[in-house]
């Protein structure tokens, strides 16, 4: 009794639980016996992280298994009326949140003059918004998230136009971008972009991400906690106005594997 | 303190404290079946596991009592050093965690041979796991 084969099935299902779901995937075809257990629906329960188990549950009517909804994860679930998504990792387990842009709070988002909402296919959500020209520039926000314990890191996905593409009068990033997050009971992350002179590196008209920093959620293991993150873009010089900018989400990426 | 008698599979007698033999939940259903007056026998695990088995249960206990002085990198380092060993063995305790449904020592054992197989192709697995059973025969 000491092949892995030899166990009986719902141990080998325990252990495949446990790692990965492209590891579950690729374990299928060790033999029979993890090939069984590999397509039991324990296996695809155990592979969900704890921490979006109880929300995807709300959903799971919709899906016939676990094993479909961990593939509907996979290519990204909309959630709070399509104002957030759950994407999973399939390398490492863990899930992305990522919170669009249409669920932030943005000065002056509403008046035409100044920021357009724009159907983009490259976009996570499909929508962005695009900042024609403001002088204060503001986008802020709360967001409610319980996350398990370990590090994530905090991300945000924008774009600058081009400035030979006619708004070179509005592209004058004098001063760098704030951006600021703060955690319930943490720290404040505080970081700064110069548009100037940092993203001609990545080139115009892509999209590209500027990490905030990492945060670190604490707590016992595998437990979500329940947390409220405080973020926002600042550059409120009003002496001069800037645009071309383009702004996609948020998105809390798990750095650390989840399940250890 | 009442005590619970344990058979291993080779017929040796372990005599453990009822407190620490509710923490297999099929110990539990035993003697909530038949009661304290005979010896419990355990014919899937052998005395080796048994004992490791016990001193898991043992330890983590005592962890948990108010007034422990064991800090959280102490247990960690318990655990660490308690699944270091070779395969066969590993699988055993795997096989016995399940029978006698001991959930922590379950998931212990189980995540460590789920972190030896992460990322590891199909056929390296699988010969990882013929070659530990061939040392073993």
């Amino acid at each position: 009794m000491s092949s892995l084969g030899d166990l009986p099935i719902d141990c080998i299902a325990a252990i495949i639980g446990r790692t990965t779901p492209l590891d579950a995937c690729r374990l299928a075809s060790v033999s029979q016996a993890f090939s069984a257990a590999a397509s039991s629906e324990l296996v695809w329960q155990g592979l969900l992280p704890s921490d979006v188990r109880g929300e995807c549950c709300d959903y799971r009517d919709g899906w016939k298994s676990w094993k479909e909804l961990l593939q509907a994860l996979a290519e990204g679930i909309f959630v709070s009326g399509g104002r957030q998504k759950y994407l999973l990792l399939r390398r490492t387990g863990g899930v992305c949140r990522i919170l669009s842009v249409a669920g932030m709070g943005v000065t002056w988002g509403q008046d035409a003059r100044f920021w357009r909402w724009e159907d983009s296919r490259s976009s996570c959500f499909g929508k962005v918004a695009h900042l024609l020209a403001v002088c204060r520039l503001e986008v802020f926000g709360k967001w409610k998230c319980s996350l398990t314990p370990g590090k994530y890191s905090a991300t945000w996905r924008l774009k600058v136009a081009n400035p030979q593409f006619g708004q070179i009068l509005y592209l004058a990033w004098k001063k760098p971008l704030l951006f600021r997050l703060k955690i319930t009971h943490g720290k404040v992350l505080e970081k700064e972009l110069d548009l100037m002179k940092q993203v001609p590196v990545t080139g115009f008209e892509q999209w590209f991400e500027f990490e905030v920093g990492q945060i670190v959620v604490e707590g016992e293991r595998l437990i979500a906690q329940p947390l409220e993150l405080e973020f926002c873009i600042r550059e409120v010089d009003c002496s001069y106005w800037k645009g071309g900018l383009y702004l996609d989400c948020l998105t809390l990426r798990p750095t650390e594997e989840e399940k250890n | 303190m009442v005590k619970v008698t344990l058979k291993s599979a080779e017929g040796d007698v372990f005599e453990v404290d009822e407190e620490l033999a509710l923490e297999s939940l099929m110990v539990k259903n035993m003697i909530e079946d038949v009661g304290l007056d005979s010896a419990i026998s355990l014919p899937n695990v052998s005395s080796t596991i048994l004992a490791k088995v016990i001193e898991y249960i043992k330890f983590h206990m005592d962890a948990q009592k108010d007034g422990s002085k064991k800090t959280s990198e102490e247990i960690k380092a318990f655990d660490d050093d308690f699944v270091n060993v070779g395969i066969p063995t590993l699988f055993e305790m795997v096989l016995a965690s399940n029978y006698l449904n001991v959930k922590s020592l379950l998931s212990l054992t189980c995540n460590t041979v789920a972190n030896m197989i992460k990322t590891k192709p199909p056929a390296e697995v699988k010969e990882m796991f013929t070659s530990a059973k061939q040392a073993k025969a």
